[in-house]
């Protein structure tokens, strides 16, 4: 297009007839004019654009949260499946079936694991006497106090360093220098001796051996009334309820007492077989300190022993502890077993000295037959066997509550 | 290359004026602002549709819809402009309905006989004026909107660049290629008439 003909064109539509608007043209329209324009007031435009921002405040809030909502399930779903998938990946099943769980409470007691009654006939051990005495409380506090000492004096103390080897020698050579008993017990040759055989590891028999047992001085105020729980016994049984969380340790040393109270410092050792298993020995330590608690006891076992466990009391001045041994088999009858010192008294055993549970003591069967009967759970067979025995050895008291305990049962 | 009526047109100023006396709810202002646009008004309807009666009711029917709209009128631009979309989309409304108005490919429509031989003495002519507003309606649509609204509505550039939202760069193409299209269209029928 050239210049020219653009500039015609402009000319042109620029210069179209302009038409004057024909009378009374205005007049139409302005009749059309209406009163009311439909101006909506300052107020009603400010309440429609608050209305109108606030529904888009709302929008948004609404949006934002259902946008959190939704990844926060996401991230949810992803850490279920990324644990399943762990899971898968660890072999681990992952539980697919809802467990309905019942309405009622669980019977107090009924969540405990129920022992393996295959497993050897074991009496509950209780904690050391040197914890045991004390109060939850004072045993935090002290172990604390121990503890910051330790770190203040750089002196920290190792479990090896408490083993007292030194003394376990002695003992040893001290047992093995008294004389050899004249006599030999008839029972020893069909005592179970020989059943020793292949039991604990050499690693396990030079622990044994090494250790020694060894009282502190106790707080005989601190001590728990241990007689109370024999009680508490009693009174469950008296109201048909079966015994439960019996405290072993105190029952045992309720039943271990002494028949009459010692004039002086007395200490016993004695080993028989079990009472409801022939194959094992016991051997108990009685110390009788009548009004002196703080005396040191010492234990150490003779090198006829291949090995000993702990099964319930501690060596301590007037009460009973009842060990498990095991006898070498090719140990002779003067060899020494455990010898047990307390100030001045003294007593040694010794492979000779072993005998059936018939042929105990009194006290002997008394202790044994209530850390029998003191493990939980027992079965029925084994508690008669326990009421049998008490009967027979004319320790009614044990006797009733075994009997009672089973009727309940 | 604002037309004769211009000078009524009121000014921003005076404009703002009228139209807050008019929120006020003033009916003397409206009045005075038919007074002072309905003839520029009516000059684009007649332009546009090129009949004086039909323009005379498309300027009513466009200060109707006017009066209806005001309320939402938020005075970006001028309100000459303003009323001058109103009325071109009323008069697209009125031709696009059927038989209300002659098309302009209608054949019953009455020729218009040419009795120049060349297309320079076709400008003085009122029949070649027809010709041209046939060619202009015939653009398509955003160009004979900004050829009708800058030529026949006397909006500047940068008032139609305002109301179709584009810069004043794309009216003027917009414009360039209407030139083209118009100059094929006129040319074609100088053509056609000489042989």
């Amino acid at each position: 297009m050239t210049r020219t003909r653009k500039a015609d064109l402009q000319r042109k539509l620029t210069m179209a007839p302009v038409a004057k608007p024909p009378a009374g043209l205005a007049d139409r329209i302005k009749r059309d004019i209406p009163n009311q324009f439909g101006f909506e007031s300052e107020r009603t435009q400010l309440r429609k654009s608050a209305m109108f921002n606030l529904r888009i405040a709302a929008s948004i809030i609404l949006l934002v949260s259902s946008l959190y909502l939704a990844l926060h399930l996401v991230s949810r779903n992803g850490s279920n499946l990324n644990n399943r998938s762990m899971m898968k990946a660890s072999g681990v099943a992952s539980p697919r079936v809802a467990l309905a769980l019942p309405n009622t409470p669980p019977a107090p007691g009924s969540a405990r694991v129920p022992e393996h009654t295959d497993l050897p006939a074991l009496p509950r051990v209780p904690p050391p006497s040197s914890i045991a005495a004390q109060p939850a409380a004072g045993r935090v506090a002290e172990a604390k106090r121990e503890e910051s000492t330790a770190m203040t004096t750089g002196t920290p103390t190792y479990v090896a360093d408490t083993q007292t080897t030194p003394q376990l020698t002695d003992s040893i050579v001290a047992g093995n220098a008294v004389p050899a008993a004249p006599a030999v017990a008839p029972q020893v040759a069909d005592a179970p001796v020989a059943t020793a055989e292949g039991g604990a590891p050499e690693r396990e028999r030079t622990m044994a051996k090494s250790s020694a047992a060894s009282a502190e001085p106790r707080d005989a105020m601190a001590a728990p009334p241990r007689v109370h729980n024999f009680i508490a016994v009693q009174q469950a049984i008296s109201r048909g309820e079966a015994p439960r969380d019996v405290d072993a340790y105190a029952f045992v040393q309720h039943f271990a007492a002494p028949e009459r109270a010692p004039a002086d410092l007395h200490v016993e050792l004695e080993a028989s077989a079990a009472p409801l298993d022939a194959t094992k020995w016991l051997l108990r330590v009685s110390v009788d300190a009548p009004g002196k608690t703080s005396t040191p006891v010492d234990l150490t076992f003779g090198d006829a022993i291949a090995v000993h466990r702990p099964v319930i009391g501690s060596v301590a001045p007037n009460e009973t502890a009842l060990y498990e041994i095991e006898v070498k088999p090719g140990a002779k009858s003067d060899d020494n077993i455990a010898t047990v010192r307390a100030g001045e008294a003294k007593s040694t055993l010794r492979v000779a000295d072993l005998h059936h549970w018939n042929e105990a003591s009194s006290r002997m069967k008394r202790a044994s037959l209530a850390a029998a009967w003191a493990r939980a759970p027992q079965s029925r067979k084994q508690t008669e066997e326990i009421v049998a025995k008490a009967r027979e050895a004319h320790i009614d008291e044990l006797a009733d509550i075994a009997e009672q305990s089973v009727r309940i049962r | 290359m604002r037309p004769e009526h211009d000078a009524v047109i009121p000014s921003w100023n005076e404009e703002h004026r009228l139209l807050a006396a008019i929120r006020g709810g003033d009916r003397s202002a409206a009045e005075e602002l038919v007074d002072r646009t309905y003839s520029s008004v009516f000059a684009s309807m007649y332009r546009l549709c090129g009949d004086h009666e039909l323009a005379a009711d498309l300027t009513q029917d466009t200060y109707r819809k006017a009066w209806e709209a005001l309320p939402g009128f938020n005075g970006q631009s001028q309100f000459f402009t303003w009323l001058y979309r109103i009325g071109y989309t009323t008069f697209l409304n009125h031709i696009r309905r059927p038989r209300l108005m002659k098309s302009l490919d209608d054949e019953n429509m009455p020729e218009t006989p040419d009795r120049s031989p060349g297309a320079d003495e076709l400008l003085g002519n009122a029949e070649e004026a027809e010709h041209l507003r046939e060619a202009v309606l015939r653009l398509p649509e955003d160009l004979r909107f900004t050829v009708t609204a800058h030529f026949w509505g006397g909006l500047a550039v940068k008032e139609i660049a305002a109301i179709e939202e584009i810069t004043t760069v794309a009216i003027r193409k917009r414009l360039h290629k209407a030139f083209s299209l118009l100059e094929q269209a006129l040319g074609g029928n100088v053509e056609e008439e000489r042989q």
